[in-house]
């Protein structure tokens, strides 16, 4: 056997050694530290929603929402009449954006905000934004007419979309009977 | 173990090869995730892990790694403790993961670490290269955090994420534009502070030293 080939029988016995200690270690840590997505996500819409009833997961990967620049990422809807959006839409700062959006009775009742990478959502909370989407009702709601915040234009733009995906998907898709969904 | 060397590993990576602003290393998580005190501080954290523990096993496997393949074995080491990294943060911090999650990945191919397995960790002990790990780690951590508190106060108007009242804020400072900016202006302060107490210290070892020991001519220094 030449000198090159050992050399090269070496190099990949080395490579192959390391990589398969290190397939061991990550298999180990990802024991102790696997999320399921699914799962994490519907234990989130029963803490924020404070719905008593089960959840069941009706929309389970990103879905865009016609006439909307906003998407769904989960929709789930609880035993006791809740639906819960897991809306995103796309943000001129930060990429995605994404909000909870949770509907009884065909109005907003609650909005959370979720990942994002905007510095600037504070500014939503002090002009107390998400009111302008609370408590109205969804069939005649315009989301996109509603004023953005001062300084946090791309930020409000983003959550205008997310909801706007929200209502519409619900609109088309819910609301009018629960067989619709 | 040699006491001074420690010492010296320990500070060089703070103070006088601080990645940051001596070497210019990692401006691509300086810039991007220093938009706040507090992504700026994990990621320096995370970084940190990761420095640490590729470089004890880069050190640890260094007589056993051929040369042709020591930059993909390098890889591998650092990609594992990163993907660890990535793991640990899903499962208990996930609104931070979630923000970050796209710059942790790029850790792998962060210059500091593969610059240290490279040139520190592949030719010192296991010991050193730890302690390395250690310095590089909070001298990178150190330097975003100190961006990342005079931006988020510009840009915010804020501190670790609280509203100071009256602080006005410039949203434009926030962009990646001025995080450069800032960047430099911090980078031109260290330095200068820096080159200050250097030249104090030297002043000082002028005054104390006979002036023939620096000059060679037999007069006495003040």
């Amino acid at each position: 056997m030449s000198a090159k080939v050992k050399t090269m029988i070496q190099c990949i016995a080395v490579l192959a050694c390391i990589a398969l200690v290190s397939g061991l270690l990550l298999g180990a840590v990802n024991i102790f530290t696997y999320v399921d997505p699914l799962q994490s996500t519907l234990d989130g819409f029963r803490e924020d929603s404070g719905a008593e009833g089960e959840f069941t997961m009706i929309v389970d990967e990103k879905t865009a929402v016609d006439g909307s620049q906003g998407s769904i990422v989960y929709y789930a809807r609880s035993t006791d009449g809740v639906h819960a959006f897991l809306a995103s839409a796309v943000s001129g700062y930060g990429g995605e954006f994404q909000l909870y959006v949770y509907i009884r009775d065909g109005k907003i009742y609650k909005i959370v905000t979720g990942t994002n990478g905007d510095t600037f959502v504070y500014k939503l909370d002090d002009a107390d934004y998400y009111s302008n989407f609370i408590g109205k009702d969804l069939s005649s709601l315009d989301t996109l007419s509603v004023d953005k915040v001062s300084s946090a234009t791309h930020t409000s733009e983003a959550v205008k979309n997310a909801v706007d995906a929200a209502v519409k998907y619900y609109n088309a898709n819910v609301a009018g009977g629960e067989n619709n969904g | 173990m040699d006491k001074r060397k420690c010492k010296e590993t320990l500070l060089g990576g703070l103070i006088k090869n601080n990645p940051t602003f001596v070497l210019v290393l990692g401006t691509c998580p300086t810039i991007a995730m220093t938009t706040s005190l507090f992504q700026a501080f994990a990621m320096g954290v995370a970084t940190t892990f990761v420095l640490i523990f590729s470089n004890l096993f880069v050190s640890l496997l260094r007589n056993l790694i051929p040369d042709k393949v020591r930059i993909p074995c390098y890889i591998v080491i650092i990609s594992t403790f990163v993907i660890i990294v990535q793991m640990v943060m899903q499962k208990f911090m996930p609104d931070l993961y979630d923000t970050m999650k796209a710059f942790i990945a790029l850790i792998v191919v962060n210059c500091i670490i593969l610059a240290r397995a490279e040139s520190f960790a592949s030719c010192n002990k296991p010991l050193y290269s730890m302690l390395d790990g250690v310095s590089i780690g909070l001298g990178f951590t150190g330097a975003l955090c100190l961006i990342g508190i005079v931006r988020e106060l510009l840009a915010g108007g804020a501190f670790a994420g609280m509203k100071i009242p009256g602080f006005p804020a410039m949203d434009s400072v926030g962009a990646s534009a001025f995080g450069f900016i800032v960047f430099g202006c911090m980078m031109a302060l260290f330095n200068f502070v820096l080159q200050k107490i250097s030249e104090k210290k030297e002043k000082i070892r002028h005054s104390v030293l006979p002036l023939e020991a620096v000059t060679g001519s037999k007069e006495v220094a003040r």
